[in-house]
């Protein structure tokens, strides 16, 4: 799907009393001309990659992982770029990451590695 | 420094009025236990500096790392950010950027450590960061 348009929002940090921290969005991200989104299930501990579909830069990167029985699952996401690789990196059943307008060396690709070769249901959108 | 934090808002990939993609964060990352490690430094070298994250314990779950950098005026500057989870080196491979915002829900035996960043020059380079999680 393409599309233009932008990432925008804020996350919250905050405690029950008041808000600590306040993070726009729209000032981390800003511009986006395409995005990708979908569902991908496996069967394996393989790395696999999520097609980004001419996206170049990608600025909003999500995954969220589950298994067959919708319970989360932890994978790891691997970010491709000029730097070097590697499949060592925290599992997360959940992953968010935005960069900003003013990006070098820009992610190249997006992959994700079940821990397990039990069923893995990865959903995925990716905007730049 | 208050605990029972919680993370919550929303991220919105759309065009005009219409919305391609809504992401609620609070069903991302959720009540954070531990609490935040907030700073600033000033760095005029292009070595690599460490975050120091030991506020939130040994083996730290975090939730949300925002870091964003300046140069002395006030100009957006792109630094390297490494994500350290079991080693000396960077273990999740990021772009160079002024502005960072990662949330993720890491498990207790993969922890995010410490991070590290370094300048593109000696220059100065303002970086602040915030980071959430817990322990």
């Amino acid at each position: 799907m393409a599309t233009t348009g932008v990432v925008s929002g804020q996350v919250l940090v905050a405690d029950s009393n008041a808000i600590q921290n306040s993070i726009p969005i729209n000032a981390t991200a800003g511009t986006v001309t395409n995005n990708v989104s979908g569902q991908t299930t496996v069967a394996s501990a393989s790395a696999f990659s999520i097609p980004l579909e001419g996206i170049v830069n990608p600025k909003l990167i999500r995954i969220m992982a589950k298994d067959g029985a919708g319970v989360d699952k932890p994978v790891r996401v691997i970010l491709l770029s000029s730097g070097p690789s590697t499949a060592t990196n925290p599992p997360s059943h959940e992953f968010v990451l935005v960069v900003s307008d003013l990006t070098t060396s820009p992610i190249t690709g997006v992959q994700v590695q079940p821990l397990n070769a039990s069923t893995t249901v990865v959903d995925y959108v990716i905007a730049g | 420094m208050a605990n029972a934090v919680q993370l919550s808002g929303s991220l919105t990939v759309g065009e005009g009025s219409t919305v391609i993609a809504n992401i609620i964060v609070s069903s991302n990352a959720g009540a954070i236990g531990a609490g935040i490690v907030q700073g600033k430094r000033i760095i005029s070298a292009t070595t690599s500096t460490t975050i120091d994250l030991s506020k939130l314990g040994a083996s730290p779950k975090v939730k949300l790392m925002y870091i964003r950098s300046k140069d002395a005026a006030g100009a957006k500057k792109a630094i390297k950010l490494g994500i350290n989870g079991t080693a000396a080196s960077p273990t999740l491979n990021l772009p160079s950027s002024d502005e960072f915002l990662l949330i993720c829900n890491t498990t207790a035996s993969a922890t995010i450590t410490f991070l590290s960043f370094a300048a593109p020059d000696a220059s100065p380079t303002h970086i602040e960061w915030l980071i959430a999680g817990d322990l």
